[in-house]
């Protein structure tokens, strides 16, 4: 009886370490399947980690590209600003020395005597005047180019004749150029709603563009046209150079002048045009007939008046 | 003096061409380059007075084009509104330079040092041409 209850003992003794062993193996594995989540944990954080960085470093080239993109665009800002200001200065001065010429001048032959005839000293007086005009509308471009760029550009609109300022701009255009004859048609009377200021900017804008770009001479004519659709309509027409194709799409773009700039000009004088005729509601376009040159279209508010 | 007057601008070409002419000179103009250049063929003239930013031909492209050409030249004064006129003077090797806008009295002490310098270099010319008369030896 004492074998059989050794023999149990010990089986029993076995038994238990069995069982503690696999309670210890159970535990084993339970820590080994918590070291194997704890393992991939620490992988996923590990990778998300690497994306993080990944696309830190990313957005870090982005900011990079962005910070570059913005220097060159202001560098390109400021180099467009130097070249315009250099532009600017120097179209001031082409009136400025003709004043200047013509004024000494006069002087001269005064203190001389030298007048031969009074028409010499009205001629003189004429030109002055017509080049404190010119440098007026140059001041006008660039105090509108800088009260545009503020936002503070709102034309004060009321009901005008477009005929007798046309024909007062026209006349003024023709008394200064002996190659061109500039000409108007239009109707005895045309209403507009318009700030006659800013419309003489345009037409003086649009013709002195005609005239710089026929240098052969030439005609250079401007139509009004009756309303429709609540619009009135202003043609200049030039047979001159006109623009290459290629440069059409650019030409009321700002500081844009078509073929070289020794032209002359602010080069500001078409965008300027365009901004106070889509300030109006109006449209500004240019055509190229086939025979040649240039014809430049505005479309501007109507008068109040009955249209018939 | 045979005085060549190139600008883009006519009522600039205006006042110095009657400047000049008041003081006894024959004044050509030209409203770019291109005619600058005919003219130089047919009237030759002493004086040059030129613009640089003219459409078609601009003041480089006449001045390039003129010194290129054999025979004497006639002396370059610049007529410029740029600020460096005395650069631009330089670049296209001319002879003096007027900043834009200028006074009268400028232009015509320019025009007046050109003057006594060609009758200068002519009455040298005489003496050279005299000398050489004057030599019989060839080589």
């Amino acid at each position: 009886m004492r074998e059989q209850q050794r023999t149990t003992d010990q089986l029993i003794q076995e038994l238990d370490a069995l069982r503690q062993r696999v309670v210890d193996l159970e535990r084993a594995e339970v820590e080994r399947q918590q070291a194997m989540e704890e393992r991939s944990r620490l992988l996923r954080e590990l990778k998300q980690a690497n994306e993080r960085l990944f696309q830190a470093g990313i957005r870090e080239r982005e900011l990079t590209e962005e910070a570059e993109r913005r220097a060159a665009e202001a560098e390109q800002a400021l180099r467009l600003r130097e070249e315009f200001l250099s532009v600017a200065a120097h179209e001031l001065k082409t009136p400025l020395t003709s004043l200047k010429g013509h004024a000494e001048l006069a002087m001269r032959r005064l203190e001389r005597q030298d007048m031969r005839d009074p028409d010499q000293l009205r001629h003189t007086l004429e030109v002055i005047d017509r080049q404190v005009d010119r440098l007026a509308n140059l001041v006008a471009q660039l105090l509108d180019i800088s009260r545009l760029e503020s936002g503070e550009l709102r034309p004060g609109r009321r009901e005008i004749d477009l005929v007798p300022l046309t024909r007062r701009i026209v006349q003024a255009m023709q008394s200064g150029t002996a190659r061109h004859t500039v000409t108007l048609s239009a109707p005895e009377s045309l209403k507009a709603r318009v700030d006659p200021l800013r419309i003489e900017e345009v037409l003086y804008n649009l013709l002195d563009n005609a005239i710089r770009y026929s240098p052969k001479g030439g005609p250079v004519q401007v139509e009004l046209g009756a309303p429709e659709k609540g619009l009135v309509r202003i043609a200049v027409r030039d047979h001159g150079i006109g623009v290459p194709p290629a440069q059409r799409e650019h030409l009321f773009d700002r500081f844009f002048q078509a073929s070289r700039r020794p032209a002359g000009g602010l080069g500001l004088g078409l965008y300027v045009a365009r901004r106070i005729v889509e300030l109006h509601g109006g449209q500004i376009w240019a055509e190229f007939p086939e025979d040649g040159g240039s014809r430049f279209v505005v479309t501007l508010p109507a008068g109040t008046v009955k249209e018939e | 003096m045979r005085i060549l007057i190139v600008d883009d601008d006519e009522s600039i070409l205006d006042f110095v061409c009657e400047a000049v002419a008041d003081e006894g000179h024959e004044a050509l103009t030209a409203t770019d380059g291109a005619i600058a250049l005919d003219l130089t063929r047919t009237q030759p003239p002493d004086l040059i007075l030129l613009d640089m930013r003219m459409p078609i031909v601009d003041g480089w492209a006449f001045a390039e084009a003129y010194q290129a050409r054999p025979g004497p030249h006639a002396p370059l004064v610049v007529m410029t509104a740029a600020r460096d006129a005395a650069d631009i003077a330089n670049d296209i090797h001319a002879a003096g330079y007027l900043a834009k806008p200028f006074a009268l009295d400028d232009l015509l002490a320019v025009v007046e040092r050109f003057q006594r310098r060609s009758h200068v270099e002519m009455q040298s010319t005489r003496r050279l041409q005299q000398q050489a008369r004057g030599d019989g030896r060839h080589r």
